[in-house]
């Protein structure tokens, strides 16, 4: 997804163009293009604003540094996030000391405090929320990875495929597996 | 097709990824069956609660700044920032540096070992030509025919005897019954080693054991220098483990120096951002009281000095690390009941 700005209609592939013949600065047209589209997705994987801001920063100070071996004619944008899945997948792999509280305790906790405020209901409106974004983080970053990329990104099995650098098939049947999960963890909402 | 194939495709059917006859096919099921139709509506359902699942995405400044943020980084080349995967140029010096230590000590361990064989040969011929020449002086005490044994054979006369040669003089000008095989000498408790290896070898034998162990003194020295390089390698290695915190803890500080001079608004908040996020990480891994409420703290901060600025991070972060510390006084009350 990118932004409704008007460097959007303008061709990825000249952008590229100048910034290979030095126009670095062009490269600030890709970023403003592709920005929320790279942070959703780092957010999404992370759950966590700081590293997303982080990760997003990296991977357009990645693609800058590969923009040499991009071949013209190909899709920016899939290149793009096949870069931003990878340092995502980098980074939650060695990140495994990192804290994994249960979302049970986080809402019991939220609840206790806030009810103390008077902001119940607000709270319970929320947990639905919580509740949804928690269970997204809990699924195996492979199927995680490929339900973000089809569902938050709308991309086509062909370029999650071409993204992932998995089959079509493989594609099919981790998005079922990642829903099956899905309806397991949440399906008490999915009937209200 | 059967019922359990079509309900696999119902997701594919969902994402409009199938076409012609099976999507007709799909069509067709749904007319009729009330279990795949349910099944597709709970996907819709499901693809639907995800995509409302608000993300509170940062303010209308935080995408103005972003791209200048970025370019400021590919112009000064600076990548990485507190992420684990950030390889510093050092680092990679290190590493090189190391490898070409670990070549060095596999080259050199092979060379002592291939001398110490040779050396090994050496002496396991020359017990071998005194046995030889013990055996002979025996076969030929009656016949008046001796062996020049006195012990002073050098190295090289004992490495040129072959088996089944004899060494043959006029006269046997030892005393046979004073020549002791090694077996005796090893036997003899009152026997040192040199002095088993001067009654054996003789005085050239001995020096020749000392030439022997001449040469691999030195190369012992060189090897416990290489396995003391190797465990310094490997300390080196231990130490890399947790080198992950000490890149946080230097990260941390040259965060809280920048915080003291920074004038500039953004880079200021960008500094925070980054100062929680390096604190909250350090504190996860410690898990000690200290960084866990200096981490806390650092939050709390933040919040302050940013009303609605990455609020659900921040209470993520808020609500973590008071669990910790919940976690960490149920354990200290556990272990002091214990006692």
């Amino acid at each position: 997804m990118v932004d409704n700005n008007e460097e959007v209609k303008i061709d990825d592939d000249d952008i590229i163009e100048k910034i290979k013949n030095g126009d670095s600065n062009a490269f600030e047209v890709l970023v403003k293009k592709y920005q929320k589209g790279i942070y959703r997705l780092t957010y999404r994987m992370t759950n966590d604003h700081f590293t997303a801001d982080e990760l997003a920063m990296e991977t357009f100070v990645r693609a800058y540094k590969s923009i040499k071996r991009f071949r013209k004619g190909a899709n920016f944008f899939n290149w793009i996030y096949t870069i931003a899945v990878r340092l995502c997948l980098n980074f939650i792999k060695k990140e495994k000391r990192r804290i994994d509280v249960d979302p049970s305790n986080i809402d019991a906790y939220s609840i206790k405090v806030k009810s103390n405020d008077g902001l119940l209901e607000k709270v319970i409106a929320k947990e639905e929320n919580t509740r949804i974004r928690e269970a997204i983080r809990r699924l195996p970053e492979k199927l995680k990875v490929v339900l973000l990329l089809r569902v938050d990104e709308e991309l086509s099995y062909a370029e999650i495929s071409r993204v992932l650098k998995i089959p079509s098939g493989t594609v099919m049947s981790r998005l079922n597996r990642a829903r099956e999960r899905l309806k397991q963890s949440i399906g008490d909402y999915l009937r209200k | 097709m059967k019922h359990k194939k079509i309900k696999s495709l119902i997701g594919a059917y969902l994402d409009g990824e199938l076409h012609g006859k099976l999507k007709n096919l799909i069509e067709e099921h749904l007319k009729t069956c009330s279990e795949c139709k349910k099944e597709l509506d709970v996907l819709k359902a499901l693809d639907k609660k995800i995509r409302q699942e608000k993300i509170v995405f940062p303010a209308d400044s935080y995408w103005d700044y972003l791209p200048k943020r970025i370019m400021k980084k590919i112009g000064t080349r600076e990548v990485g920032g507190f992420l684990s995967f950030r390889i510093p140029r050092i680092k990679w010096e290190l590493a090189g540096g190391m490898i070409v230590l670990l070549l060095t000590f596999i080259v050199f361990r092979q060379m002592v070992v291939d001398k110490g064989k040779e050396q090994l040969e050496h002496v396991v011929l020359m017990d071998r030509s005194e046995d030889e020449m013990r055996e002979t002086i025996t076969a030929s005490e009656g016949e008046g025919i001796g062996v020049s044994s006195t012990g002073s054979i050098s190295g090289k006369k004992a490495g040129m005897v072959k088996d089944g040669e004899t060494v043959k003089t006029k006269k046997a000008d030892v005393d046979v019954s004073k020549v002791s095989t090694p077996k005796e000498v090893m036997k003899s408790p009152s026997v040192t080693a040199e002095e088993s290896e001067k009654r054996y070898f003789g005085k050239a034998g001995v020096e020749k054991s000392a030439d022997i162990a001449g040469q691999a003194a030195p190369a012992k020295k060189e090897s416990e220098a290489a396995n003391g390089a190797l465990s310094g390698m490997q300390n080196e290695l231990e130490i890399r483990g947790g080198r992950k915190q000490i890149d946080i803890l230097s990260d941390i500080k040259e965060k809280e120096n920048y915080l003291k001079t920074s004038k500039d608004k953004v880079e200021t908040q960008n500094a925070r951002r980054s100062l929680v996020r390096l604190l909250y990480t350090n504190a996860n891994m410690t898990r000690s009281r200290v960084d866990l409420e200096r981490a806390m703290k650092e939050v709390q901060t933040y919040r302050d000095s940013y009303p609605s600025d990455y609020e659900d991070t921040l209470e993520l972060y808020d609500d973590s690390l008071q669990l910790l510390i919940e976690e960490m006084e149920k354990e200290e009350e556990t272990s002091k009941e214990r006692k």
